[in-house]
């Protein structure tokens, strides 16, 4: 297994060399160019030249690109190349923030999308089915800034207004009253919903539909003709089999959510990730792109590691072949 | 219905629901099976055998439903029962074997765990340690040694005997083996076959079996039932149907068989047998049949009853091939 | 919008879905997969009660066609039956219509300068599908075009290809585009000058970028499937040319998840377009888009304005909607298993 999980790492490095050439090339290319940000305020006509050649910018890409690897990898991270900012803080303190958020976001989504597409999968057509159906289609189709929004007005200013509460119900920005589980939750879970209605809509679709593929084969049949109730059918047979395209799904979300959470980010006012890459792409500072890719792109490599962890204990036929499930 | 009858099926109607309607796929079908009984359902693929099979522990396809008729088990009727006691049915007074043991027993559980499951889920008083006990138990007696293994480790005879052991778990009164021996090769077939027997025999069960391979019919079967388009169309003990078989559709099947022993050509049965919703009026064979007449596509044929010596046949004009 | 997903699975039926991340191009997971992947999420979405349940809605689809062109319409004759002007000479009359809430005379309401709401809306509406439709058949052509010589050539062109859209998994579509979009004078390499993001144009090509690549791996996926098929051997050795048997027999059969795909894009294309908006990035003023209204209206949450966010996202949501609905209907009737009961 230890090799297993080794070589699978082995590969991802070079992709990610790769996507950091690339990202490293364009943004130089033709993004920003953090000097001429810098001096925007200054009268010195000779500003931009002075902080290029401070900030290395006026070498060859190459060279440039070699250095940043080689801090990346000796963990200097330097500092980066808007503010003067140690690059390690700022990600490290992005990451804080947009860990809970994306965690609890694909949690609540993962038991949501599981119980509401085996409620469906059970009885296709019936009316519950096609109510889920129309929200899920609904959930992929709304924007979510206005999501996010609507939801403002309503938890944290309408709701209050007509219980005629003073405080928010549940709040828009980090809360400033202090820790605790309560107050966590208070300013977690708006943007956990907004996130979550995303993922469920697409997750609940999904696991229902193998589910349904799933509860027509024959071992299923077997189940059945053994005298097992319903339920247990369901949730033991059934699901074990349905599960694997599902686990493939959320592995790629993970990843793929480090950097879509701007939008929540922006609207509920928590910076993390997301903003972190905006930003940066916007200041054409790789300083902090490069890290923030490896960074990314590590928690892309662990998520698809846990997803194939999460295969072979969900068929045991994958342990033998090593191969995915379709 | 006598004491020692362990499946009897009256006048069964199970219908194929289409966009434009609903078709018959069985069509008046009745026989029985008596405790320590063998019998074989035969015809070709089509015929509704298997539906039948699946119509005795209600897993009919959503598609599907009994539209008329009954089915008795043990005494209990099937039709129409609730859910607790269609599931005390299945598994507990019936165990069934299906065709593909590949793909009939789950992937992702150990055999002795599927095994066990069957136990608990009728005896809940064993105790999951003892169903486990129990299981390991049923399987070595089949000859499996390792409850551990999980199905894809086995071959594909060693599965249907996990399949076989799993269907007898709780020694039910009425086994039934749909197409059980079709998916293995001749020697593995043979195995299954004994087990089948030596099981029947040490629990008096009654066997349902499932088959378009004659040759099974003549190893095993005490009675045979032959199924055409839906319905009966010759039954009686196996030995006189399929030495004298009276129907032309079963002196067919009979002819097609290749025989080491016999020179003559292998003669098939021309034409295809008729979708459900497409039986031809009267008697479903007549546009296969060498002695079909006008009386044939008006009247549907009966099945007589059966005499001693003779099998019921659904005929207008039965006999001996000319 | 969901998007997001990896390519690597067999696309079409099987594909990956996913609704992540609220960015329809989701930061480490580029746009390749987002097609199929939320094209499948948006089919599935729809009912798929199985071949024994199946119950089309032909009239939903219908509805939600002549709801898209309803709005079509209203954005094409939006000069002509808009109430007011999307970027009037604030002269004192005007501002005197300033914080109106929704009224005969303002049926979106008002701006805090006067500016008429449905108007900007209407306007907004164009910019939204000319970049929805633009994209969404830019990149079923490219796409297409791509996936169909990959799948029927193999070798190094479908390797190619597969590495290409691989990389773009791991690379922040977000931030390429972003990058690319920032740029006010962008060329192609040096070598002719592109239309920048702030015009429809630009923002078409941008999002075409990266939309061919689904559509590409489907068809190269359904090529792959459609090669094995006895009926191209035997086409090929009645002496058909690659080319013939590509035209006359591949593509045909691949029209029903192109179709789809094609549908299911403009959607995404839709809400891509607005999130760049949103976020500050594409049309500028004076143009109009959804999704800069929103963000101009971040601030009036909680405040009686609170209508200029209202409005635009409904007209935005109920849009892609429809759109998502006429894809969902398309597949439906594309579908092979389509058999009565």
């Amino acid at each position: 297994m230890g090799r297993y999980v080794l070589r699978r790492v082995l590969v991802s490095i070079p992709v990610l060399v790769l996507a950091s050439v690339l990202v490293f090339v364009v943004v130089r290319s033709f993004g920003v160019d953090p000097a001429r940000a810098r001096c925007a305020t200054s009268r010195d006509p000779a500003c931009i030249e002075r902080v290029r050649e401070r900030l290395g910018l006026d070498r060859p890409l190459a060279a440039q690109y070699l250095d940043e690897m080689r801090g990346v990898l000796t963990g200097d991270w330097g500092q980066s190349l808007r503010s003067d900012r140690s690059v390690a803080a700022a990600i490290g303190d992005a990451l804080a923030e947009t860990a809970p958020l994306v965690g609890w976001a694909m949690l609540v989504s993962l038991v949501a999308a599981v119980v509401i597409g085996v409620s469906g999968a059970r009885r296709p057509g019936s009316r519950r089915d096609h109510t889920y159906g129309a929200l899920a289609i609904a959930g992929l189709a709304v924007p979510t800034f206005w999501l996010g929004l609507l939801v403002i007005q309503l938890f944290t200013y309408d709701l209050p207004r007509w219980l005629g509460l003073d405080d928010p119900v549940l709040y828009s920005v980090p809360d400033p009253t202090g820790r605790g589980a309560v107050a966590g939750f208070r300013e977690l879970a708006l943007p956990v919903l907004v996130l979550s209605v995303q993922l469920v809509a697409g997750w609940s679709r999904y696991q229902r539909a193998a589910l349904i593929d799933e509860l027509q084969t024959d071992h299923v049949r077997t189940a059945r003709a053994k005298g097992l109730t319903e339920r247990r059918v369901v949730w033991k047979h059934g699901l074990r089999g349905a599960s694997t395209s599902l686990v493939t799904v959320v592995a790629l979300d993970a990843g793929a959510l480090i950097g879509g959470v701007v939008i929540t980010e922006r609207v509920f006012s928590r910076p993390g990730m997301g903003t972190l890459l905006v930003n940066s792409v916007r200041d054409g500072d790789t300083r902090i792109l490069i890290p923030w890719l490896l960074v990314a792109g590590a928690v892309v490599v662990v998520a698809n590691l846990v997803a194939d962890i999460g295969y072979a204990w969900l068929d045991p036929r994958v342990r033998v072949t090593g191969e995915r499930p379709a | 219905m006598s004491p020692a009858t362990v499946l009897e099926v009256t006048d069964l109607r199970v219908g194929l629901r289409r966009g434009d309607g609903e078709v018959p796929v069985l069509d008046g079908v009745s026989l029985t099976v008596a405790a320590g009984e063998c019998v074989a359902v035969v015809g070709e693929s089509g015929a509704g055998k298997t539906v039948l099979a699946l119509a005795v522990v209600a897993l009919l396809p959503p598609v599907m439903r009994v539209v008329g008729g009954g089915i008795r088990v043990a005494g209990t009727e099937v039709v129409g029962a609730s859910d607790a006691t269609t599931r005390a049915l299945r598994g507990g007074a019936v165990g069934m074997v299906f065709q593909d043991p590949q793909a009939s027993l789950h992937p992702a559980f150990r055999v002795g765990a599927q095994v066990a499951e069957a136990i608990e889920a009728h005896r809940p008083e064993v105790g999951r340690a003892g169903a486990r006990a129990e299981a390991t138990e049923r399987l070595r007696r089949v000859g499996i040694t390792d409850p551990r293994a999980f199905p894809h480790q086995l071959s594909g005879g060693m599965r249907q005997r996990v399949m076989l052991a799993m269907a007898t778990a709780n020694d039910p009164p009425l086994c039934i083996a749909d197409e059980a021996t079709s998916a293995l090769d001749v020697t593995v077939q043979a195995q299954v076959l004994d087990l089948l027997a030596s099981t029947r025999a040490a629990t008096g069960a009654g066997l349902l079996l499932v088959t378009h391979d004659l040759g099974v019919v003549a190893t095993v079967a005490d009675r045979v039932v032959v199924l055409y388009a839906g319905r009966v169309v010759e039954s009686g003990p196996a030995a006189e149907v399929l030495a004298a078989p009276r129907h032309p559709y079963t002196q067919g099947l009979a002819a097609a068989v290749p025989r080491l022993d016999r020179v003559a050509p292998v003669a098939p049965i021309p034409g295809q047998p008729p979708d459900p919703w497409d039986r031809p009026s009267g008697c479903a064979f007549r546009t296969r049949c060498p002695r079909a007449d006008a009386r044939c596509a008006d009247e549907v044929p009966v099945l007589g009853a059966e005499a001693p010596g003779l099998a019921a046949v659904a005929c207008h004009h039965p006999g001996p091939s000319a | 919008m969901s998007g997001t997903g990896r390519p690597g699975a067999h696309p079409g039926g099987a594909a990956r879905d996913s609704g992540a991340g609220e960015l329809p191009l989701v930061g480490s997971a580029g746009l390749v997969d987002e097609g199929i992947v939320a094209a499948d999420a948006v089919a599935r979405a729809g009912s798929d009660p199985g071949p024994a349940r199946r119950r089309r809605h032909p009239r939903l689809t219908v509805v939600a066609a002549g709801f898209v062109v309803a709005l079509a319409l209203a954005a094409a004759l939006a000069p002509v039956i808009a109430p007011g002007d999307p970027d009037p000479v604030l002269t004192p009359a005007v501002l005197a219509e300033a914080r109106q809430g929704p009224s005969w005379a303002h049926p979106f309401g008002t701006d805090q300068l006067g500016r008429d709401q449905l108007t900007r809306v209407l306007y907004g509406l164009r910019v939204s599908l000319l970049v929805g439709f633009g994209v969404a058949l830019v990149s079923v052509v490219v796409g297409a075009a791509v996936g169909a010589w990959a799948g029927w050539r193999g070798g190094w062109v479908d390797g190619l290809l597969m590495r290409v859209t691989d990389l773009f998994l791991v690379i922040p579509a977000l931030a390429l585009l972003l990058v690319v979009a920032g740029n006010p004078e962008p060329t192609f390499f040096g070598w002719f000058d592109l239309p920048p993001a702030t015009e429809v144009p630009g923002m078409v090509l941008i999002l075409s970028a990266l939309g061919w690549m689904p559509m590409a791996r489907i068809v190269r996926g359904e090529f792959l499937g459609l090669r094995e098929r006895g009926y191209v051997d035997a086409a090929r050795c009645a002496g058909a040319s690659g080319w013939r048997v590509v035209v006359t027999h591949l593509l045909p059969n691949t029209v029903g998840p192109i179709v789809v795909f094609g549908a299911l894009a403009v959607g995404f294309a839709i809400l891509n377009e607005a999130v760049l908006a949103f976020l500050g990035v594409g049309v500028q003023y004076p143009a109009v888009s959804l999704g800069s209204m929103i963000a101009d209206a971040e601030d009036t949450v909680g405040t009686e304005l609170a209508y200029m966010i209202l409005y635009p996202g409904l007209v935005l949501f109920l849009l892609v909607l429809a759109v998502n609905l006429v894809g969902d209907g398309l597949r439906d009737g594309f579908d092979p298993r389509r058999r009565s009961g």
